[in-house]
């Protein structure tokens, strides 16, 4: 299955690990699968976001989610 | 052994031109550390009672701490104290480049500024040896000039020199002070007390070292640190990006100002402004202050087109939100020819971009017109309107000029309806952090000591997933966005933690973005002190220094009257993640208050000033 991945920011640089913005998994595969599929370090992965509603790494993802993944603030200065 | 301080504050009579040395004691630097703390400390025994900002009687109180001698990551950092001429509060700025640490080098742990002068002096402390020179040849120089002239007559490269620009000389009440063509003392208006005082400029150098408890340990860790930050903001992507990696992860979340805190949503906006856009545009790169693996500061270099040719010191977050999102700029060549003008004035630019949003909202209502702008139409998203206002503001000339005293009091001479939307605490302008997204600032900015200021907590990068503080309970999950529980709890914790860092001084990014623990903050400052303190000595101390800075204002009247929000805090969103959420504010302080061990007028109880033992 296929889902919609958005990375903005410091995260941008992750996106060559997309197909046309989209990562295949497989069924059962939560937020954390994603993410260290697309390599994000998960220490910096606390705020995502499935079809706009925050969820936790252990989210079970379904096909078609757009899941969004926010680098954490710092220096907000 | 040493403990990290001379113990030495050195005192200039501006009025008698006269400069002397006086001890300071270590049982105040136990209790107050240095810093913003000692400063708070100092002018609460020598100013008493409200008075004119700008009279012979405020003081402005240069401070450092223990970190400032060695070469510490983060230490290359000072505070600027006295009272706001904005806000008539307690007001406290800090600053990084050399400045700090040249001032400890030269054998001084604080430095006062009394009296003024009749005529524009500077002052040029190379050790013990302390002159206060005619500074009228710099009159009307900008903040560069003022730099590259001090370092070309006195032939002294090595001096660090922090400066007041055109706006600082002409009391304009959001005037900054300039360091080192570098970093800026930005918020609270200390320029302008200086410009009041006839001081341009302080030059600074130092040959000597101050001892430390536990060198060899101190040392070690020293470099650790260093080492640890490095990888971590390598890592995360803060030494490439610089606080503008915030942009997108701030708008996507409501934090970020847009149209002066009326519209909620702009990701087109912030993500041209933001990381990596911008860090592209402006080739932008790390410019560390000493001693710092971070590098937040950016060094920019724009080549076209040619009105914005530029190189030199770029825009950082809070610049990008007041200046670009807030007055609907999307392009970062613009917000960076506008910060170098702000720079170069002497004026905050946060402050400044409040102001512009504030007279665009104005213009766009029909509150101001052409007739009081000679013909400048004051348009959103326009960047010559930007540069305009900047110049007029800075110099205080033309409809500019109504903003001398500060947002707030330029509004009153407008209209009662022009007061209802001005966005600040205590007359200081919020910064780009949205306090009906990150609810936690509502108790922080309705309370703080200098006004509405994130930077005197650090709370909202809790919310939002990037700073934790374990040590004292703030670890992930403590809160969640938009419910009440414990957000009051890490606003007041924040604020001592902040407090103290102040005080050490170190830059919070260390801590915040830099992976550094409160642990290793404490067990450096044991090193360096041999004072072994605790993890809750350190934060009583934090407590007693933000309660100090308390006490100034409720000295001065400020008390739960003051500690109020702006009537746009409480215009939900009407779209985007503040959609349709109500701040709940009066919740949020009751249960501030009630942590904070303070009465129902916002005063300290006599329990709580006799557990930090600033009891009269």
């Amino acid at each position: 299955m296929d889902v919609h991945v958005k990375l903005i920011s410091t995260f941008a640089r992750y996106r060559e690990n997309l197909n046309n913005g989209k990562a295949m998994l497989k069924k059962g595969d939560t937020i954390e699968t994603l993410a260290k599929k697309i390599g994000l370090h998960l220490k910096y992965v606390r705020l995502v976001f499935v079809n706009g509603k925050q969820e936790d790494l252990d989210t079970v993802l379904t096909g078609g989610d757009t899941v969004f993944f926010l680098p954490p603030a710092i220096g907000g200065g | 052994m040493g403990n990290g301080y001379w113990q030495k504050l050195l005192r200039v009579d501006l009025t008698n031109k006269k400069a002397s040395v006086e001890p300071l004691e270590e049982k105040d630097l136990k209790r107050f550390v240095g810093g913003a703390g000692l400063a708070a400390e100092i002018l609460r025994r020598e100013v008493s009672g409200k008075i004119d900002p700008y009279s012979h009687e405020n003081l402005v109180i240069f401070g450092t701490g223990p970190f400032q001698g060695p070469a510490i990551a983060g230490g290359a950092k000072f505070s600027i104290a006295g009272i706001s001429p904005i806000t008539g509060t307690f007001g406290d700025t800090a600053a990084g480049a050399d400045w700090g640490p040249a001032l400890k080098d030269a054998g001084y742990d604080m430095l006062v500024i009394e009296g003024a002068s009749d005529k524009l002096v500077y002052l040029q402390i190379v050790d013990d040896e302390v002159e206060i020179k005619d500074a009228s040849h710099l009159s009307g120089m900008d903040t560069y000039e003022t730099i590259d002239t001090i370092h070309k007559e006195t032939g002294e490269k090595k001096l660090s020199i922090a400066c007041i620009g055109p706006a600082g000389e002409n009391k304009v009440a959001i005037a900054c002070v300039t360091v080192d063509k570098h970093s800026f003392a930005g918020r609270c208006g200390m320029g302008a007390v200086l410009g009041s005082k006839g001081l341009k400029a302080m030059a600074v150098k130092g040959t000597q070292k101050t001892e430390m408890n536990d060198p060899d340990k101190a040392r070690a860790l020293i470099k650790q640190f260093q080492q640890k930050i490095l990888e971590e903001v390598k890592e995360n992507g803060f030494r490439e990006h610089g606080t503008p990696g915030l942009c997108e992860t701030a708008e996507s979340l409501g934090d970020m100002p847009i149209k002066y805190w009326d519209s909620d949503v702009w990701p087109e906006g912030a993500k041209k402004l933001g990381a990596p856009n911008s860090t592209k545009v402006l080739k932008a790169k790390p410019y560390p202050c000493k001693f710092c693996p971070i590098g937040c500061h950016r060094s920019i270099s724009i080549t076209e087109p040619a009105e914005y040719a530029l190189k030199g010191v770029g825009p950082e977050y809070e610049t990008y939100g007041m200046m670009g999102t807030n007055l609907l700029i999307d392009d970062p060549k613009a917000v960076a020819w506008g910060n170098d003008m702000a720079n170069r004035l002497g004026i905050d630019t946060i402050s400044a971009g409040a102001m512009i949003g504030f007279a665009m909202e104005c213009f766009e209502k029909g509150w101001v017109t052409v007739k009081d702008t000679d013909g400048l139409e004051i348009k959103w998203g326009d960047p010559k309107v930007l540069f305009a206002l900047l110049s007029q503001i800075g110099n205080k000339i033309g409809f500019g000029a109504i903003f001398s005293e500060g947002t707030l009091r330029a509004a009153e001479k407008i209209s009662q309806e022009a007061v209802e939307i001005v966005v600040h605490c205590k007359g200081l302008d919020f910064p780009s952090h949205d306090a009906r997204s990150c609810i936690s600032l509502a108790p922080t900015y309705a309370t703080g000591t200098r006004g509405a200021c994130h930077f005197r907590g650090g709370c909202e990068d809790v919310e939002m997933g990037g700073f934790f503080i374990p040590e004292i309970g703030i670890t992930e999950g403590l809160v969640k966005f938009f419910e009440r529980e414990n957000q009051s709890l890490v606003a007041a914790r924040c604020q001592d933690y902040f407090a103290l860092l102040n005080s050490l001084v170190i830059c919070a990014f260390m801590v915040d973005g830099g992976g550094m623990t409160f642990s290793e903050v404490r067990v450096l400052f044991n090193a360096v002190t041999g004072w072994d303190y605790s993890i809750e000595d350190l934060m009583d101390a934090g407590e007693r220094i933000f309660t100090a800075q308390r006490l100034i204002n409720i000295r001065d009247g400020y008390n739960v009257g003051t500690d109020v929000l702006p009537k746009k805090m409480f215009q939900a969103a009407k779209e985007g993640f503040r959609s349709g959420r109500q701040l709940p504010f009066k919740a949020l302080m009751a249960d501030y208050y009630n942590l904070r061990g303070w009465d129902q007028n916002g005063e300290p109880t006599p329990a709580t000033l006799d557990r930090l033992g600033l009891s009269v």
